[in-house]
């Protein structure tokens, strides 16, 4: 039901990706005696921001509340699902570009190291070139890009910093922010189904009890019956009648 | 050993064993899951933990259960949740016919790290995967559509469960083989092979 | 004296009587560095690891096939061999020998030096 954590868990740049497809309130407490957000978003917007009672009036105050809460090492946040009509505000920025647009003179690397990929994890472009990135970012995404996209196996933070001569962990660090940003996304090494390939099972509505109704197999993925799969699986569903 | 399975006189005639594997983070529920499957008694490989996570023991190498489905061995291993053991993550992933990660929903602190097993694994090992999303039964929890949008999955391939109860384990298996067969009869995956001893690509890459 | 002082001395001591040794490390049996000193650059975190999951393993495998608490195990390769010594409940012992080298003097000293090491934890 919930979406909460604290920014030293999930980073302020992942929980704006994660509410790239949802519309809300996003409450942030920084700490006891530091200020306190309520960030309203629609459609990967952000619509209106209020901070300590009183709300953010443009667009550039707003961004530079942004740059705190990004580089923020922790605080307290929780997600409150409304209707996007109910958010009507004062702004209307994409919240993902302003992030990429950021460039921080604070130790990135040191704020989001726990949270980097493995350095051998592949990962592959998702994106063509994009245009909007801080200028350091968008240089090392010139440069890699042609690894991401033309290689099926993809491309991991260590092979990217033998190539490119740099840093495994800037390597990491600019994977990391290429990620948050949907550019790339790692590889899955098996291959997937086909794409008319129906959900097997519906997802769960999210007040449902624990786990029961996770497995009622959909009519479209009927499978042989002669397979070992589709005899597993009977034996298992047998084992819960 | 299980009554309706016998290794040794099935070897070379009965079926080959499939093997599963459980892994995640610390804490996540992966012991509770082989247990609450197995049908033998559970080979575990505790050991005492030195540092606070919370529990007292810890698994070092794997946790090893098993259950016959129609005849059909399956061999369920666990894998230890410290980064520091990812070496066995690729060992037990060998030849394996799919993978569940387990993270607990009321820890958003271990996302990361769950997202970075999952993802060392999948990148470089061709292995049919679910996320199950444990400890459902507390009030305060990640719901599984938002556990999904933070792995960047589609929401049919992240469960919630309750390791604890057999048959929430159950569902998740029942969820993880539907998954499997959905890629064999995509034919891009060559099922009978799946078993153990046959390693599939991806290991020993810089 | 601290304990980690009190380990790397025992762990100085066994490199001091056996100099052919490649390496010597204790780890906490699950997998933790305590004390080490490995002549090749190796990763200390990862070796206890391992030296960990082997031992953990041996330790079942002993069980099942009733030989007792299990006292030592090893892995042996064409370069080198290496022994892992249960140091009591808490800790593991692990060292590095090239090929050839004498066993049974590695064994009497390492086994000495792992009731230290138990006794230290």
């Amino acid at each position: 039901m919930s979406l909460f954590g604290n920014l030293s868990d999930l980073p302020f740049v992942e929980v704006v990706a994660l509410l790239s497809r949802k519309s809300g309130a996003l409450e942030i407490s920084l700490g006891p005696f530091r200020s306190h957000y309520q960030l309203y978003v629609a459609d990967g917007s952000l619509r209106g921001m209020v901070r300590d009672h009183s709300p953010v009036e443009d667009a550039l105050q707003a961004r530079e509340e942004i740059v705190k809460l990004f580089v923020a090492q922790s605080g307290s946040f929780e997600f409150t699902k409304l209707s996007p009509e109910s958010l009507v505000g004062n702004l209307d920025l994409p919240l993902q570009r302003i992030l990429l647009s950021i460039s921080t003179m604070h130790d990135e690397i040191g704020a989001f190291r726990e949270h980097f990929a493995d350095p051998r994890t592949q990962f592959r472009a998702t994106q063509a070139l994009e245009e909007s990135l801080d200028p350091t970012l968008s240089d090392f995404w010139q440069r890699s890009h042609k690894y991401f996209s033309d290689l099926p196996s993809g491309i991991s933070a260590q092979q990217l910093s033998s190539l490119l001569r740099i840093s495994l962990e800037q390597a990491q660090l600019y994977l990391y922010k290429l990620r948050a940003a949907g550019l790339v996304a790692p590889i899955r090494a098996v291959e997937q189904p086909p794409k008319n390939h129906q959900p097997l099972a519906p997802s769960i509505p999210a007040s449902a009890p624990v786990a029961v109704g996770v497995a009622q197999p959909s009519p479209k993925s009927k499978p042989r019956s002669d397979g070992l799969i589709p005899r597993l699986l009977q034996a298992l569903k047998g084992k819960i009648l | 050993m299980n009554p309706l399975y016998d290794p040794i006189a099935s070897f070379g005639t009965g079926p080959k064993p499939l093997k599963l594997v459980v892994a995640g983070p610390v804490g996540a529920g992966k012991t509770s899951f082989v247990r609450s499957l197995s049908e033998t008694e559970v080979v575990g490989t505790d050991e005492l933990a030195t540092e606070d996570i919370g529990k007292t023991f810890t698994t070092v190498a794997m946790d090893f259960g098993t259950l016959v489905l129609d005849g059909q061995p399956i061999f369920l291993f666990g894998t230890p949740g410290q980064d520091r053991f990812d070496f066995m993550w690729e060992v037990l992933c060998e030849g394996a016919l799919g993978l569940v990660l387990l993270v607990a929903g009321d820890k958003p602190s271990e996302f990361s790290q769950a997202r970075r097993i999952l993802e060392f694994i999948t990148s470089r090992i061709s292995v049919p995967f679910i996320v199950g999303v444990t400890r459902q039964d507390l009030p305060k929890v990640w719901s599984s559509e938002d556990v999904a949008e933070y792995f960047g999955l589609p929401t049919a391939q992240v469960v919630s469960l309750n390791a604890t109860r057999s048959t929430s384990s159950i569902f998740t298996l029942i969820h993880l083989l539907e998954l499997v067969g959905a890629y064999q009869l995509s034919e891009s995956f060559v099922s009978s092979d799946a078993g153990l001893a046959e390693p599939q690509n991806g290991f020993g890459q810089q | 004296m601290s304990k980690q002082e009190t380990l790397y001395q025992a762990i100085n001591q066994l490199r001091a009587s056996i100099p052919e040794l490649r390496g010597a490390i204790v780890a906490s049996s699950d997998g933790l560095a305590i004390a080490h000193s490995l002549s090749n650059g190796e990763d200390p975190n990862r070796v206890a690891a391992m030296a960990a999951t082997a031992l953990g393993l041996g330790k079942r495998i002993s069980e099942s096939l009733n030989a007792g608490s299990l006292t030592e195990t090893s892995v042996s390769g064409t370069n080198a061999q290496i022994y892992l010594y249960a140091a009591g409940q808490k800790g593991v012992l692990a060292i590095v020998a090239p090929a050839g080298a004498n066993i049974g003097l590695i064994h009497m000293e390492a086994r000495e030096t792992a009731k230290a090491v138990a006794s230290i934890l």
